[in-house]
């Protein structure tokens, strides 16, 4: 049975009652919770009764005419109103010259279509070559990444460390920044953190390791930063993590509380 | 980019469309001649289109528009009050669908649940940059509580099962979604604006949420 904070969190997410910093912070508890993941997309999807109870309006002709010449390419549009135009001058001249005329409209038409099609062959052909360079290029990256990454595991220093960046949803400190190293095989990590602004006196900053694993986030302790903000704060969650997907900071009650409770401050992973 | 969405998954069921779309046309054929506005289209129909929007299909695309285009339209004018700028929402909308079809993900909603959004967020956007948002805060006082939905729906099959599950939500619950879902507030700004605290206001949306989830399970 899922709580009932977290069904009306649910519920003013998929209504889009939320602010946008409520928004994130909601989107994080989303994350790894499939029942809830589940719960919002019926919401969403009965919300949309609001719509379909509505009158509905057919919107002018023209629009569709107008939207489906914009996806045809703009280059195309164009030759064929310059065609246009030409046949509106020649059917004000003088009969034979009308028809020789009409001879020649059909050849500079069948020309300017033979002209179209090749552009589009060519358009088509170069961005064909374009796919084929952006694959190489991804696949060059790919590449280069698994180096990096074979590189870093050589290294028994690196092997079991995860590094992720907090970034701040605070008003008070936008600047605020965090980086967090974890080691899977210690089950511990230390959180260094600058320019985040002193909790509350009756407050303090807890940190949540996130993981599939867990319905919840899991406690990982409290701290407090000096006069500038700065902490180094090392840290053993409370249960044991196989690997982790985030982490996060919020501000909570004195000590902290078993269950994330507060606004979140930074979050990461 | 949306070279790449074109070539989202476009060797899907090549067989399974051409034979679908026979039978399909057909069904719609018949269902027409019933009733200009039915839509014969399931989800797994729209999803179908949109997967073929994704790989560069234009006629996908004109069904998909001859099939939301006025709910679509209908939804932008609700929350922008004006023609002219509903028109071009519409418009923005479904060039976005036409590049981004790729991005579609089911497991996130439905296909009108995404273009529903697309459509609310982007007229959303103009409303708050034009400050126009207290046009549609006086109608929601005790106006829109009281209004009901009148004229064809999206769907003539479900028309009588959404409506009058919306009609059935109380009256101040469906103002403080419709507050939110067409008029962009948010939960503080509702509160604010109906003048009722924060935690009624939550308790209001959550309770009209649930009741039309639980109404309409199964039957959009």
């Amino acid at each position: 049975m899922m709580d009932e904070r977290l069904q009306e969190n649910a519920c003013l997410y998929a209504a889009d009652a939320m602010s946008p910093q409520e928004n994130r912070a909601f989107e994080l508890e989303l994350q790894g919770n499939a029942e809830l993941q589940n719960l919002v997309r019926e919401l969403r999807d009965a919300a949309s009764g609001f719509a379909l109870a509505e009158k509905t309006v057919a919107p002018p002709l023209r629009l569709k005419t107008k939207i489906l010449a914009r996806i045809e390419g703009e280059h195309k549009r164009t030759e064929s109103f310059s065609l246009l135009n030409l046949v509106n001058q020649l059917r004000s001249a003088w009969l034979p010259w009308a028809v020789a005329g009409g001879f020649a409209v059909l050849v500079a038409v069948q020309f300017v279509q033979a002209q179209a099609l090749r552009r589009q062959a060519n358009a088509q052909a170069l961005e064909a070559g374009g796919l084929r360079q952006q694959a190489a290029d991804l696949n060059s990256a790919v590449t280069n990444l698994s180096t990096q990454i074979a590189a870093l595991e050589k290294k028994d220093d690196f092997s079991q460390m995860r590094i992720a960046m907090l970034s701040s949803l605070l008003d008070n400190s936008p600047k605020a920044l965090a980086v967090s190293l974890w080691d899977n095989d210690k089950q511990s990590g230390v959180l260094v953190v600058q320019n985040l602004a002193p909790a509350p006196t009756d407050k303090d900053y807890q940190l949540w390791v996130i993981n599939d694993k867990y319905p919840a986030p899991v406690n990982a302790g409290v701290f407090s930063v000096d006069e500038k903000g700065n902490v180094r704060f090392t840290f053993k969650p409370d249960m044991p993590m196989t690997s982790v997907d985030k982490f996060a900071v919020t501000v909570e009650r004195k000590g902290g509380v078993p269950k994330a409770e507060g606004k979140v401050a930074l979050v990461g992973g | 980019m949306h070279c790449l969405a074109r070539h989202y998954d476009c060797g899907y069921d090549f067989t399974l469309t051409l034979a679908g779309r026979w039978t399909n046309r057909l069904g719609q054929r018949l269902a027409r001649t019933e009733n200009q506005s039915v839509n014969t289209e399931t989800s797994e129909d729209e999803i179908k289109l949109l997967r073929r929007i994704a790989c560069g299909d234009r006629e996908a695309f004109a069904r998909l528009y001859d099939q939301f285009a006025g709910i679509l339209y209908a939804t932008a004018l609700k929350v922008l009050q004006d023609a002219k700028e509903a028109e071009d929402v519409l418009q923005e909308v479904f060039l976005q669908i036409w590049d981004k079809a790729g991005n579609y993900d089911p497991n996130l909603g439905k296909p009108l649940t995404w273009t529903l959004t697309l459509t609310r967020h982007k007229a959303i956007d103009r409303l708050r940059s034009a400050q126009r948002r207290y046009k549609l805060v006086e109608s929601a006082t005790p106006e829109l509580a009281d209004r009901q939905p009148a004229g064809e729906s999206f769907n003539a099959d479900q028309n009588l099962i959404v409506r009058q599950a919306v009609k059935n939500l109380p009256a101040e619950q469906r103002t403080a979604i419709e507050l939110a879902f067409f008029g962009g507030l948010t939960q503080d700004e509702i509160s604010q604006n109906l003048q009722q605290p924060l935690g009624t206001i939550k308790a209001r949306i959550r309770r009209g949420m649930m009741k039309l989830r639980d109404t309409l399970e199964g039957k959009l």
